[in-house]
């Protein structure tokens, strides 16, 4: 290529230098026709060398220019995306220059807060003056901390629209500092959250009804054992005058009708009693304390072991855990499953019951095994259900609501209660208690 | 001894039946005057109305759940009135609820009794509050016709 320079210049040098030694002025010598056939030629020269540059030159500037183009075409085509993304989102994107106090919105925030780019001029004054009358104060109050460097701006405000229509816009933002840590920009998102917002409020409101009625529900159920109970306490009350009063004027049929009236009397007091005690099982979590199991157990046993048709029972345990759990109902917990297993037994037998648990992981799991009468598998779901009984009261005696209340303290604890039994031959009651409730 | 004036305010015929029988039958001498609600008590004890010959009771025992005018706010107008503060007032009640409890004697009551279910344990408590409030403590002697 260089050649090609060299050898046009010393073309052209030559042809000057012919031109002004003989060049005009000069008598015409025999040298004027190769001075320009010189020139000529140098021309010829220069033309084919400017015919091989410019289209050099050209194809150059042309793929400059076509670089440039889909750059600029990509660039455009991301901004594009990312606008789509943000209205898709509906979170748009602003930042607020800490040193001009220049406010930038994308397109995204001038829909979010319905307003025409071609004539709003985002600014701090005109953002503030959007979202009072608390505004100000409230953007003041959630700046501090971010200023502080503290924590980034988290900020749920709404604003008023025409047709008196509100928004609920979430404000996220972080502090962009530079080298010297100076706070220079803040970046900052914009999203639409009015929907959220109107779906959050009816959750706390039917979460606010849900204990107001789960309230009136116990103080139903409370108000009801105890009116209840009333009328049966004058049952059983004159009854029992009478037999007092009366003993000498009544026959032993009046003496049955009375002992079967007053049985009935006292069976439904305990019945109310338990339903009571069952409405009663609820709140958990405002309750919760640890509780070593073994020391609750220990308690159990001796307070069985003063009873004296127990007197004989043996009930072994495994180290027990120490638990988070409402400390009451595990009493009546392990209390009912025990007294369970102490009752349902043959006639002669000694009654033997031995309590486990396992940790997996997520919950406890506990096994209450006696070696009782045993359950039927068609009555294992049964069982758990409110005023279910499998036996006479004759046979054994009872509410049929122990195991209901053990249920509902499970389940409370985020756990699950089942049993596992042959007939005749003992039965093995398992439950679960969450170690996250 | 001289006989003793209660005041039983109670709105259950049987609790009435139980609780006149058990006093009857206690040894101390005493008279019995029974009103059915809250209302009437304020009525009696302010000796108003057909009670205008009443006479200052030496004890009030007081039910809670009743019609007008509950326990509460029969023991908060006898304890707010300086004309029957001092009279020692035993609430006697089906209900065990501490929030009962609570508001009975920060509001002065003198005693608290869940009324026993059992029948003979109801009678016996009638009788112990005799036996105490009647027989062993001091209460002020008052003039019954003020």
């Amino acid at each position: 290529m260089w050649s090609v320079y060299l050898n046009t210049f010393l073309c052209i040098l030559f042809g000057f230098v012919i031109y002004y030694e003989w060049g005009p002025g000069e008598v015409v010598s025999h040298y004027e026709l190769d001075t320009w056939i010189a020139v000529a030629s140098s021309l010829v020269f220069l033309c084919a060398l400017a015919a091989i540059l410019i289209p050099k030159l050209f194809n150059g500037l042309q793929a400059t220019i076509e670089k440039q183009q889909n750059l600029q075409e990509r660039l455009e085509d991301t901004n594009a995306r990312l606008n789509n993304a943000q209205h898709i989102g509906k979170l748009g994107y602003w930042s607020f220059d800490m040193e001009t106090q220049e406010l930038y919105w994308s397109d995204e925030v001038y829909r979010i807060y319905e307003r025409d780019p071609e004539t709003f001029k985002p600014s701090l004054e005109a953002f503030l003056e959007i979202i009072k009358p608390e505004g100000q104060y409230i953007w003041e109050k959630a700046m501090e901390p971010v200023m502080a460097g503290e924590k980034n701006l988290n900020l749920q405000h709404k604003i008023d629209l025409e047709n008196n229509r509100i928004k609920w816009i979430q404000e996220r933002a972080e502090l962009i500092r530079d080298k010297n840590n100076r706070p220079v920009r803040l970046d900052g998102t914009s999203q639409d959250i009015t929907r959220l917002k109107l779906l959050n409020d009816q959750l706390e409101q039917k979460a606010t009804e849900l204990e107001a009625s789960n309230k009136e529900l116990e103080q139903f159920a409370y108000t009801a054992s105890h009116d209840l109970k009333e009328p049966l306490r004058m049952v059983s009350s004159f009854l029992e005058r009478l037999k007092k009063k009366y003993d000498g004027q009544l026959d032993e049929k009046g003496h049955m009708y009375i002992h079967f009236a007053v049985d009935g009397a006292r069976r439904m007091t305990k019945l109310i009693d338990e339903l009571l005690a069952y409405s009663r099982v609820g709140r958990v979590t405002n309750e919760l304390e640890e509780v070593d199991l073994n020391e609750l157990l220990d308690e159990i046993i001796k307070s069985i072991a003063g009873d004296s048709d127990q007197a004989n029972a043996e009930i072994i345990y495994d180290d027990l855990p120490v638990i988070k759990a409402v400390p009451v109902s595990m009493k009546i917990l392990f209390q009912n499953l025990i007294s369970n297993g102490l009752k349902y037994q043959k006639n002669e037998s000694r009654p033997k019951i031995a309590i486990k648990s396992d940790d997996l992981d997520s919950h406890w799991q506990f096994t209450v095994i006696d070696n009782g009468i045993g359950i039927k598998k068609e009555y294992f779901e049964q069982i758990f259900k409110l005023f279910s009984r499998l036996h006479s009261d004759d046979e054994y005696s009872g509410t049929g609501m122990g195991l209901a209340i053990c249920k509902k303290i499970v389940n409370q604890h985020g756990g699950e209660i089942w049993v596992e039994s042959e007939d005749g031959n003992g039965s093995e009651f398992y439950f679960t208690i969450s170690k996250n409730i | 001894m001289k006989p003793i004036d209660i005041l039983l305010v109670e709105d259950n015929e049987g609790d009435i039946v139980l609780t006149t029988e058990a006093l009857e039958e206690g040894k101390i001498k005493n008279t019995i005057s029974v009103v059915k609600d809250g209302w009437e008590a304020i009525q009696y004890l302010e000796k108003k109305g057909d009670y205008v010959g009443a006479t200052t009771p030496d004890l009030v025992l007081l039910d809670i759940n009743m019609p007008k005018m509950n326990g509460h706010e029969v023991l908060k107008k006898i304890k707010s009135n300086p004309d029957t503060r001092h009279i020692p007032v035993i609430m006697l009640t089906t209900s065990s609820s501490e929030m009962d409890v609570m508001k009975s004697y920060q509001c002065h009551a003198n005693c608290y009794i869940t009324k026993p279910v059992d029948v003979n344990d109801f009678l016996e408590v009638i009788s112990t509050i005799e036996n105490f409030w009647i027989s062993i403590v001091q209460l002020p002697s008052t003039n019954k016709n003020r």
